[in-house]
């Protein structure tokens, strides 16, 4: 047991071209231009994991409440080092296989009827997915896997080996065909990719898939966080500082009553105050005291009828109560 | 605490059942050495990333991190911290600790038993002669003579906070529910049959049309029914952590209706038992359904209650012309339904009643597939 071990401490602190990368989590690009700036800022938490991720080379399991940033941290990543950035949006349909690569069999048949000497080799008809593509690049990049609770749940098993080995091979593929056509069989990633995965929480995941992974939960932001991410993200349209304060003041406000199907978000947080800077809404309309329902174009914030009818309840059993004691 | 903090942490977390083995370890320690931990709360996140693999596992590693770390870590004491758990990894050490595992539970630390335990008291079972440095951290152990519990004990006042302490069960539920799985093919013929299309041209001699064969999907679907109030409130939290698991496994149709003590013709569509529904409207589609009880059938009473056993008899009655797959779990341990209501629940034909525990539940999930495990 004990050269077990020993020979395992070795593996684990192999030097990978991604140890000595560091996200900071401030939006800013490698050259360091201000004035470029990613409208993404990850907390000193987020970005302590992600660096963690970067240097043990394992893939981060990002959770959340929707709407908070989970699918914007690969983009951001990608961003701050200067990297490439693969999408994989994963559906109910999704195969493992299929984000590595996709042969397509029907036109090969096709072809062949046709006596198309295209139809020999596999090749032309060969297309690598996002995952395929990193694991194939020479420099280091970044893969997102959004949403992976959707597919079916033996989907996370079959992708362990490709993510564990940083490896995948072409079965398929005859080793003849691949040397006259300049391919591999087996391809194993020169710099492994950087890999983060976001999930809804609608179905669990297996225990084997989430041993392989960092697990990190992003929490709703706080007040003062969300100024700055609307900041950031309505830079170019120069929002004023005044309305932003106003804006997420009376956000959590309406946050705060609670009891929602679904609780709005940061999204439509930034899209009201798009629209409350925009057409030029008076700042006295967003007062501490004004009624929830008297806010500009506050339905915007909300996708189902059930929780529009629970805030015009709220603010009416405030009124109901005010009157009373007024009375 | 004792000379690693570190360690006696990760052997409390898999006493908990938090998925832990020493490859997780050693990444801790690698990421120690690697200098990328640099204050308390660093250490703290990073071991949650690293060994917290949900919400639940992740506060029970920052209450245990709490307790055993100081209040404040130096640099020095971090990276002497780091030289015990590395030290810790040497071969020597893992394998006195693999023995240490074997043991019974002796080494189980309640949160009771460290809240109230003097600090400087050793784990049990180290062998504390072997290390000649002590850390900084705590100080040196020394044969103490027994005495008395101190009088000024700190006297609980809160209600127990059992939030991440026990996250084994819920995951052991999703384990099990995962069992419930049938997979068919069902929907729009939308994939292509390579190995048909194949056949079909070797007879036909030509393509004309490829052979497409809807996707393979998971079919389980499963009518839940669940005993509310009265004998079982003291259940409520494990039958509800059951139902969710279930949601949550991926289950293709997952319904559920509520009664009280048993079920009849008429049952409840919410837990509150306020909704009322005929439970025939609930069987009209029950053809390919499972169905599974969750009710201690009068266990949790110790009595035999003829009315309540006419009234389980009439509905399973109900169920089983349908001819669907059955399964009773009982949250009440099988030792205790002697004499009860449950004990002849539990011999009616064609129902298969199980206690509530991981097994069981696993051979319910058998027999919910179509599966009779004997």
């Amino acid at each position: 047991m004990s050269r077990v071990f020993g020979n395992l401490l070795d593996h684990r602190e192999r030097e990978t071209e991604l140890s000595n990368l560091t996200y900071r989590g401030d939006g800013l690009p490698p050259n360091g231009a201000a004035a470029q700036k990613y409208p993404y800022l990850a907390d000193e938490r987020l970005v302590t994991v992600v660096n963690m991720s970067l240097s043990l080379g394992r893939p981060l399991l990002v959770k959340g409440p929707p709407g908070c940033g989970k699918t914007e941290l690969a983009s951001s990543i990608s961003f701050e080092l200067g990297l490439k950035l693969h999408k994989w949006h994963i559906k109910s349909s999704s195969q493992a296989k299929d984000g590595l690569y996709q042969i397509d069999v029907l036109r090969r048949l096709q072809d062949a009827q046709g006596q198309n000497p295209k139809a020999q080799s596999i090749v032309p008809y060969l297309r690598f997915g996002p995952l395929g593509e990193a694991l194939r690049s020479e420099r280091t990049s970044v893969v997102l896997i959004d949403e992976i609770d959707k597919a079916d749940l033996d989907f996370p098993n079959d992708l362990l080996r490709e993510l564990d080995r940083m490896e995948f091979s072409i079965d398929e593929l005859e080793e003849v065909d691949a040397k006259q056509h300049g391919m591999k069989r087996v391809y194993q990633a020169q710099s492994p990719p950087i890999v983060i995965v976001t999930s809804n929480d609608e179905k669990e995941l297996p225990d084997a898939f989430l041993r392989r992974c960092l697990f990190h939960y992003i929490e709703f932001p706080t007040e003062a966080r969300l100024r700055e991410i609307v900041a950031i993200n309505l830079a170019d349209s120069k929002v004023g500082e005044s309305l932003i304060r106003a804006a997420v003041s009376c956000f959590h406000r309406l946050r705060r009553t609670g009891g929602f199907r679904k609780e709005p978000a940061t999204s439509e947080l930034i899209d009201w105050v798009t629209i409350l800077h925009r057409w030029k809404v008076p700042l006295e309309m967003l007062q501490e005291e004004t009624p929830l329902t008297d806010l500009p174009y506050w339905q915007l914030l909300f996708k189902h009828q059930a929780d529009l009818h629970s805030v015009a309840r709220l603010d009416r059993s405030i009124d109901e109560v005010q009157d009373q004691g007024t009375a | 605490m004792t000379l690693c903090p570190l360690l006696d942490v990760f052997l409390i977390l898999r006493d908990r059942n938090l998925d832990l083995g020493p490859l997780e370890y050693i990444d801790a320690v690698n990421v120690l050495i690697a200098g990328h931990v640099s204050s308390r709360d660093e250490l703290i996140w990073t071991l949650q990333a690293l060994w917290g693999k949900s919400l639940d596992d992740q506060l029970a590693i920052e209450t245990l991190l709490n307790q055993a770390l100081p209040s404040r870590i130096t640099p020095d004491q971090l990276a002497m911290l780091t030289r015990e758990a590395q030290k810790q990894t040497a071969p020597s050490e893992l394998e006195s600790k693999s023995e240490l595992q074997s043991e019974p539970s002796n080494s189980l630390r309640s949160p009771a038993e460290d809240r109230s335990s003097p600090p400087e008291a050793p784990l049990q079972g180290q062998a504390v002669e072997e290390h000649v440095e002590f850390s900084p951290l705590e100080r040196p152990t020394e044969t103490r003579p027994v005495t008395a519990p101190a009088d000024d004990m700190p006297v609980l006042n809160f209600p127990f906070d059992l939030r991440g302490e026990v996250p084994g069960v819920r995951r052991n539920m999703r384990r099990s529910w995962k069992y419930f799985r049938r997979m068919g093919r069902s929907g729009a013929a939308e994939v292509l049959d390579v190995a048909a299309t194949v056949e079909r041209i070797q007879r036909d001699g030509v393509l004309v049309t490829p052979v497409m064969v809807p996707r393979r999907r998971n079919l389980s679907r499963v009518l839940v029914g669940v005993d509310r109030g009265g004998s079982m409130v003291a259940f409520e939290e494990w039958t509800d952590t059951l139902i969710n698991a279930g949601l949550q496994s991926g289950v293709s149709s997952f319904e559920q209706f509520y009664f009280r003590n048993a079920p009849g013709e008429i049952v409840f569509q919410d837990p509150l038992l306020c909704k009322p529904v005929k439970f025939d409207e609930l069987q009209s589609e029950l053809e390919d359904f499972a169905v599974l009880i969750v009710s201690d059938a009068g266990a949790a009473r110790g009595a035999f209650c003829r009315q309540r056993l006419r009234q389980t008899q009439q509905f399973l009655q109900r169920i089983t012309a349908g001819y669907c797959r059955l399964a009773w779990l009982n949250p009440v341990p099988q030792t205790r339904w002697h004499g009860t209501t449950a004990e002849f629940v539990a011999m009616e034909p064609n129902l298969s009643m199980f206690p509530m525990d991981r097994r069981g539940i696993d051979a319910a999930m058998f027999v919910l597939r179509g599966r009779v495990k004997s």
